[in-house]
């Protein structure tokens, strides 16, 4: 601590204001700073995180009396095919966004760095769908969706019959997914987008000097330096995903025949549509389990094969 | 780079196509809310309205209940950000200026709340509520908004870019640490307080997951659960509905395109999502 140092042995007033028992005179400001912070954190987190510890190994539908029950919540989830289809929703939508977005979400990065003439309302229009909320569009795209809705419409002209989005499994997924990346595209834009404006032009300029064409460009300049924005825009957008909740719950409350129904959703169905608070608090524990996995993955990793200047 | 003239031209062409669909899900939503009933029931359907019909909007906010959650949504956001605000500079303040023991070991574990997901806390959340009596009240709603490890962390960050030599005037000049929290560290972080005010608005103003467990009764609903019982309710009236969630979009953008720019850097900077 240079500064401290040079406070106490150059200016003398230092000395008087910052007697021996600083610390202990700092504490009591400390405190009433810190008050509503430390209330708010143990109502909010601590008190919550203690309670979902103790539900996880309990059954509990919030009129009857809760029951210890040990691990058997745990042995439940492990043997419940529900739970594991769920995981496999939540797999196919994770991975769907996440290529959708990716690439939706560079190519847009790649438009909007550059000048043009309007991009300031071009950039305004590629963010709007992040800020907006969730419900009202959510149940705009449920109408779009509809057989005889816009979409089909549009569709019809390029030669394809009417898709049944919302209603048949096999679609409603997909449907999902085109709904989430329209929304949650322009988070992925900005993140890649500061990330190209970080390479140095002049990178660029050299290679161009050399021959290189744009496409040897874009593959050994900016993908490699654009990958550590990439990856943290991968690992960010699963944790994110793994924990959406609105858009089902508008558009398909996690059917038809289960098959929105991700591990997020699946907890609220059992927590509060079957009361099942304890087996709730289970699977929220396993889920925290593989968001862990995610961030300690993003770790290790980001030293190993991201490229850094 | 400098690009050719053609480039530049299908350059502009293909960010136009892209900002077009991106656009249209909000051009059909303000379309369907000035439609009759028949009109947007109609197959193929009617991209504009003829006559547009601007008392659907009349019937959405008086009628459907939105008007009301309107004023709700108002109420608990500007109480929960402005909250929130005060509440994490404070802490901030504290991590950032003070010196008491403990202060690294309270505020790791601040950060390691931060990893904890919503989903994990939401259950018992709302056994606590439950069991407090507060199910379907105004402090149910605005509560759990009033702190954020995540805010705090941010302001901190904030905070620490200011300098020390500041703090050191202010003290010398007879000030305590209320004066420099007060009159330095707000007046120079107001950047900070923007970056976390607008993620903490959208935050508050777009969410659905709490108000859906805690409120039962109409007179309390917030914006998105209205517009979301809307649907189970009248299913058939969608020129109503899309009236309604236009309504609950201009709040949003209006303030959206007042700190877009505070809104950007903070996303890219610490990679929040609302």
């Amino acid at each position: 601590m240079a500064t401290g140092q040079k406070a106490q042995t150059v200016s003398a007033p230092w000395s008087i204001l910052r007697p021996k028992g600083r610390r202990h005179k700092d504490l009591y400001v400390a405190l009433l700073f810190l008050a509503p912070s430390l209330l708010g954190l143990f109502l909010l987190q601590v008190l919550p995180i203690g309670t979902a510890l103790v539900l996880g190994v309990s059954e509990w539908n919030i009129i009857d009396p809760i029951k210890f029950v040990g691990l058997s919540n745990f042995v439940e989830v492990a043997t419940d095919a529900t739970f594991y289809h769920t995981l496999e929703n939540t797999l196919y939508l994770t991975v769907g966004l996440e290529v959708l977005n990716t690439f939706l979400g560079l190519c847009a990065a790649l438009l909007l760095k550059n000048a043009m003439r309007g991009i300031d309302l071009y950039r305004t229009i590629y963010f709007l769908p992040l800020i907006t909320t969730w419900a009202a569009v959510a149940i705009a795209w449920r109408y779009m969706y509809s057989l005889e809705g816009p979409i089909n419409a549009l569709l019809g002209p390029l030669g394809i019959d009417p898709i049944p989005w919302l209603s048949r499994p096999e679609w409603a997924m997909p449907a999902v997914i085109i709904t989430i990346t329209w929304k949650t595209l322009s988070w992925k834009t900005i993140i890649l987008l500061a990330g190209l404006q970080s390479i140095p032009n002049e990178f660029y300029e050299a290679s161009s000097i050399d021959g290189a064409s744009r496409w040897q460009q874009f593959w050994k300049i900016t993908l490699p330096l654009l990958s550590p924005a990439m990856f943290f825009a991968l690992i960010i957008g699963i944790i994110n995903t793994l924990q959406l909740f609105d858009p089902i719950f508008i558009m398909t409350d996690g059917g038809p025949a289960d098959s929105t129904r991700t591990l997020s959703y699946y907890i609220y169905t059992r927590g509060f549509q079957n009361l099942r608070m304890g087996y709730a608090a289970a699977l929220s524990w396993v889920l925290f389990a593989i968001i862990l996995l995610f961030t300690l993955i993003q770790w290790v990793l980001q030293k190993r094969w991201v490229f850094y200047q | 780079m400098k690009l050719r003239r053609r480039e530049t031209v299908s350059l502009q062409l293909v960010t136009a196509l892209g900002a077009a669909a991106l656009l249209f899900p909000f051009l059909w939503m303000i379309s369907a809310s000035l439609q009759t009933l028949q009109e947007v029931e109609a197959f193929p359907p009617i991209w504009i309205p003829e006559v547009p019909q601007w008392t659907n909007y009349v019937e959405a906010v008086v009628n459907y209940n939105i008007g009301h959650a309107l004023l709700n949504s108002a109420i608990v956001t500007t109480v929960s950000v402005v909250g929130q605000l005060i509440v994490c500079s404070l802490g901030a303040y504290a991590f950032s200026r003070l010196r008491f023991p403990g202060r690294d070991a309270i505020f790791l574990l601040f950060l390691a709340t931060m990893m904890i997901p919503h989903y994990v806390t939401i259950i018992p959340l709302y056994t606590m509520v439950w069991s407090a009596g507060l199910i379907d009240t105004y402090t149910a709603l605005i509560f759990p908004g009033l702190f954020s490890p995540f805010g705090t962390f941010l302001l901190r960050q904030f905070f620490n870019q200011i300098p020390i030599s500041l703090d050191e005037a202010t003290l010398i000049d007879g000030g305590n640490h209320w004066h420099i929290y007060l009159y330095v560290i707000m007046p120079l972080s107001r950047a900070g307080l923007g970056a976390l005010g607008i993620f903490s608005f959208l935050g508050i103003w777009n969410t659905l997951f709490w108000p859906v467990l805690v409120i039962n009764s109409k007179e309390l609903f917030t914006l998105p659960l209205a517009l979301a019982m809307a649907q189970g309710q009248f299913v058939t009236l969608i020129h109503v509905q899309m009236a309604g969630s236009v309504i609950a979009c201009v709040p949003v953008i209006v303030v959206f395109l007042m700190l877009q720019k505070q809104f950007i850097s903070s996303i890219a900077l610490s990679g929040m999502k609302q």
